[in-house]
């Protein structure tokens, strides 16, 4: 029970911080709409880029698919790491650790604010693409799609602590998560299937999480597959988010560890 | 380092502490045994020479009992403190607050001593006084509305109901160092350890934050320990001083009657008996 309380009080301050900058909340919503009429147009100048029988979606689908879920998980990855970096800088992180609160609760504590935020940005991009611009997802799984969002939510979390650990150690801003990302765009299949890429990239694809999670989601929500039809990519989301995590919390508990050794927890 | 005989107390034995139950050994409120914190060199290139922060520092401080940490700039005070906050891993030795050990029970520890810093920014001051109170209660374990009555406790300990609802940006520096004693308060620990507190406040709001530190010690007989560069103001608040220079501690006076000369005389001695060589005033040529 303490746990839920102490992830409510972040969930708590973080809302009240983020009620003083309304503007820049209204801003990232209005941004939605942008993206998804910018898709939509985009979409009746390209073809489907996979036109199988029983496939009705077309690009405009597949692409306002791949960037709500693509936000989300990178928002989620981000998360951590800019939170921690912002604390360090505001010079509120000693006394945060100066609480009895284990690791990971502040770890999970600091993210769930910006994963929940990057999930209602998803959420509303889905939306109004549906609403407006006519996405064909009345037939999605929501429950399989919860499943996909769980265990790719949590392999991206994960690489945001791994994030997080060095800017502990450091004291500098995350190098990790933009190049990930910016990987995961090129050959995860956000804007293209990846069958469109030479072969050594679909394989480097293969290795990173988003590929799969944007796959399953797409099957997911614009084909309505149910859990059977998911199983192999599940069970990759699955293997990645259960080697993933123990790393990122072990490697991050190492540097809190590093930080209190070497005196570091105050500086920035 | 055990449970010491109350017998065994040196001039401190009337003062209260707390009896483990069907026994009568004491466990001292705060105590370390060669505490030494060496500050490496930067890894890999040892750009930095190692810096020894703490030397072999061996300290009691009773419960109930206001303990001073005197020292100039780099004694080691902030150091000492933060061991005991588990903010820092000493380097060897070891620290216990009442009996729990700072490096294997940091949990436990942690529930049992809060830090107060003279850092303003170490609240978030886009929340209100209350909303900072309330967050930090929460993250004890508190349900909600026990972190709400808790925050508006702690506010009212230390006189900031009225200003409860203003962001904390809007505090003046005064008004945010009792909140950051609020926020300590709000577990109700038994130890509070104070990093200069008053350093960036005017006179008058000083000396009524000295006089908050002293009733919360004498009516809630919690011990305090304060770390400080004023001897005025140890010997003000403090039962006893510690008198910290170089890493070491250097002697440890009571400060009783006539207490605060008796503190300067040893304060300046121990200062000067670490101090290098004298730097030429400004604007005379070394000869």
């Amino acid at each position: 029970m303490a746990l839920l309380f102490q992830l409510w009080a972040f969930l708590r301050r973080d809302s009240i911080a983020a009620g003083t900058a309304r503007l820049a909340l209204a801003w990232q919503a209005a941004g939605v709409g942008f993206t998804a009429a910018t898709l939509y147009y985009l979409g009746r100048l390209v073809p489907a880029p996979d036109p199988a029988p029983g496939r009705p979606a077309g690009y405009f689908a597949f692409a306002l698919v791949g960037v709500a879920l693509f936000g989300f998980l990178v928002s989620v990855m981000r998360a951590c790491p800019s939170a921690l970096r912002q604390e360090q800088v505001a010079g509120t992180l000693e006394g945060l650790a100066a609480m009895p609160c284990a690791v990971g609760t502040l770890a999970l504590g600091l993210s769930l604010w910006p994963a929940l935020l990057g999930l209602g940005q998803a959420a509303l991009t889905l939306w109004v693409g549906e609403a407006v611009f006519g996405l064909p997802i009345a037939r999605a799984n929501l429950a399989a799609s919860l499943v996909v969002l769980g265990l790719s939510g949590a392999a991206f979390l994960a690489v945001g602590w791994l994030a997080a650990a060095y800017v502990l150690l450091t004291r500098q801003p995350d190098p990790l998560t933009a190049p990930v990302a910016a990987a995961s765009a090129l050959v995860g299949g956000l804007f293209y299937p990846t069958t469109v890429l030479p072969a050594p990239l679909q394989r480097l694809g293969e290795w990173l999480p988003m590929t799969h999670a944007l796959r399953a989601m797409r099957l997911v929500l614009l084909e309505g597959t149910g859990a059977a039809g998911l199983r192999g990519e599940v069970l990759v989301l699955a293997a990645f988010a259960a080697a993933l995590v123990p790393l990122g919390l072990l490697a991050l508990r190492w540097s809190f560890a590093e930080a209190r050794r070497a005196g570091t927890l105050s500086a920035y | 380092m055990r449970e010491h005989h109350r017998a065994n107390d040196t001039g401190t034995a009337d003062r209260k502490s707390p009896v483990l139950p069907g026994t009568e050994w004491v466990v001292a409120a705060v105590e370390t045994c060669s505490l030494t914190k060496r500050f490496r060199a930067r890894w890999p290139l040892g750009r930095h020479r190692p810096v020894d922060a703490l030397q072999d520092v061996t300290l009691r401080v009773e419960a109930g009992e206001v303990f001073g940490l005197l020292g100039p700039n780099g004694a080691g005070k902030t150091t000492l403190l933060k061991i005991l906050a588990t903010l820092l891993l000493p380097s060897g030795g070891e620290a216990r607050v009442l009996g729990a050990d700072v490096v294997r029970q940091p949990a436990l520890v942690r529930r049992r001593v809060a830090l107060v810093t003279g850092d303003e920014r170490a609240c978030y001051w886009r929340l209100s006084g209350r909303d900072n109170l309330i967050f930090f209660a929460g993250l004890l374990g508190c349900a909600p509305g026990e972190a709400r009555r808790r925050a508006e406790a702690a506010l009212g300990q230390v006189g900031l109901t009225e200003a409860a609802d203003q962001v904390v940006a809007r505090y003046s520096t005064g008004m945010r160092q009792r909140l950051l004693l609020a926020r300590a308060l709000l577990g109700g620990p038994p130890v509070l350890c104070l990093d200069e507190p008053t350093r960036s406040l005017d006179p008058q709001a000083a000396e009524a934050f000295r006089a908050l530190v002293r009733r919360l010690a004498s009516t809630e007989g919690r011990t305090v320990l304060l770390a400080t560069h004023d001897f005025e103001e140890a010997a003000a608040v403090c039962d006893r001083v510690g008198i910290l220079a170089g890493g070491r501690l250097r002697e440890v006076v009571a400060v009783g009657d006539g207490g605060a000369a008796r503190v300067r005389a040893r304060y300046e001695a121990a200062v000067e008996e670490t101090r290098g060589p004298a730097l030429p005033a400004v604007g005379v040529s070394p000869a």
